[in-house]
């Protein structure tokens, strides 16, 4: 998968341009890389020297244009541990790995290997469940709202990330939106999981054709099927 | 005029429903600023609330949909009074008990910060898979980038009255969040209300009263503030937010094996 284009290219170089100028010997690295769950698909870490007292001015730098087209994520070198940390943001979860994997080092040392990329002892899953139980409440302000399609939107969101952790305590995080699907399911080959995802899938198109009494039937029917979702994955997690 | 007595009708008429679920209510928890008696009228939530109930009634469709009717028609009575409201928590208790995110276990379990207004105890079977608290410092970090990211995209919209209707919003979810969320980074397991003291204590150098004075200022401001008033504000809360994170950042790098 292609990490930059060429429009990108002459935004990162401006974008290290002004970073070496304002920071000179401060500046550690800055690395480019894919990030299939982030909104643009692809990040850039820009790392700095410990004693650099504000991460505020990358972001600026950075400008709108280039905010648009890629994450930036500006972290000391000391800072480096949290990307390896279990956590709510979907696209970050599996940054260390895509790091390692598709990072091309733009300026500077290569840090690729400074970040912890371990999950093997973290309880990934059945944290994002405690998480997903202690939150489910937002079904009922959705449905208060009569807002079912972002209902929709918000389960599949909430699917995603819970697949995402459960394929990366398995040791799985070379996915990407178009696969994890077909992914989970070979690796969590459970009937009723399947079905579960099967019948969410196609909620979405009668959803959006459906009128309001049926939306709302629909609706019901997919926080239903999460409600089964969670249940179903308890099993799996550790 | 919402009054003081609104908020602890609304707890009876709470139960009135909820008692419709018969005896798939194990149990219900009150928590927030009707238990810390700091009731500001119009301002707090008007029901923090958690219902435990048997599995059953989530693993049953049918009663699943029974339960959800019953609580979508006990928010929209609770929209209707003006006050600012969430709904509530909901769990099934498990034979081995329930589970929750870490954040909310210091209130859930706390007879200062929780008591229960139906059913039995079961404060004592709340567990958290993030024992270690790694998740918590995952999401703070996360909650920081996040802040930092709104905060930069905000000051560059304010001349829209979107952009600027958003500003009071964000700097509440700053300032009644991170401290909490930062104190359970750095392994203090802690409520809301203690989250202030415990940042005084962990970060002596950090600017207490500015993050006090920023958090009292987004409570009362009304959300239609002035471009400028609002670029000031912003400005200040992004400092505070790089400031914290340094700290936190840094205690964590020190004390804990990440």
């Amino acid at each position: 998968m292609p990490i930059t284009n060429h429009d990108n290219t002459s935004l990162l170089t401006a974008f290290v341009d002004r970073l070496h100028k304002r920071y000179a010997s401060d500046l550690d690295s800055v690395i480019h890389f894919s990030l299939p769950f982030s909104r643009s698909q692809q990040a850039t870490l820009a790392v700095l020297s410990n004693s650099v007292p504000d991460l505020l001015p990358p972001y600026i730098d950075a400008g709108s244009d280039l905010l648009n087209k890629t994450d930036v994520v500006c972290l000391r070198s000391n800072e480096l541990f949290q990307l390896g940390l279990p956590g709510p943001d979907l696209a970050m979860v599996t940054a260390p790995y895509w790091i390692r994997s598709t990072g091309k080092v733009l300026w500077g040392r290569d840090v690729r290997h400074e970040i912890p990329c371990d999950h093997s002892h973290t309880r990934l899953l059945a944290c994002q469940l405690d998480q997903m139980q202690s939150s489910r409440h937002r079904i009922i302000s959705f449905l208060l709202k009569n807002a079912h399609l972002k209902l929709q939107a918000y389960l599949a969101r909430q699917r995603l990330i819970l697949m995402v952790n459960a394929l990366l305590e398995r040791g799985i995080w070379q996915v990407y939106p178009v696969t994890i699907q077909r992914r989970f399911i070979e690796t969590f080959p459970d009937v009723e999981l399947q079905s579960n995802i099967s019948e969410f899938n196609s909620l979405w198109t009668q959803m959006r054709e459906a009128g309001p009494d049926r939306q709302k039937t629909l609706a019901y029917r997919a926080a239903w099927l999460f409600e089964v979702f969670l249940r179903l994955l308890w099993k799996h997690a550790r | 005029m919402i009054t003081h007595s609104d908020y602890t009708n609304e707890v009876k008429f709470f139960l009135e429903d909820i008692s419709e679920l018969g005896d798939d209510v194990c149990s219900v928890i009150l928590y927030g600023s009707l238990v810390k008696e700091t009731i500001r009228p119009g301002l707090s939530d008007l029901l923090d609330a958690v219902v435990v109930v048997e599995p059953g009634l989530l693993t049953n469709e049918t009663s699943y949909y029974r339960a959800i009717d019953l609580m979508i028609k006990i928010c929209s009575r609770l929209s209707r009074t003006g006050a600012p409201f969430h709904p509530f928590h909901y769990f099934a208790n498990d034979p081995n008990g329930w589970s929750a995110v870490a954040l909310y276990v210091p209130a859930w379990t706390s007879d200062r910060y929780s008591r229960i207004v139906a059913g039995t105890d079961v404060r004592p079977l709340l567990r958290t898979s993030d024992s270690e608290l790694q998740y918590m410092r995952g999401w703070y970090f996360a909650t920081s980038r996040w802040f930092r990211r709104r905060a930069l995209f905000l000051n560059a919209v304010l001349d829209r009255q979107e952009g600027l209707r958003e500003v009071i919003p964000a700097l509440q979810e700053f300032t009644r969040n991170h401290p909490q969320f930062a104190c359970f980074a750095c392994n203090r397991s802690v409520d809301r209300a203690e989250a202030l003291a415990e940042i005084a204590a962990l970060f002596p150098g950090f600017d207490i009263d500015s993050l006090q004075r920023l958090s009292e200022t987004a409570e009362q401001s009304p959300t239609d503030i002035d471009t400028q008033a609002a670029q000031r504000l912003l400005e200040q809360a992004l400092q505070l937010n790089e400031s914290l994170y340094k700290s936190v950042a840094s205690w964590v790098g020190q004390n804990i094996k990440c």
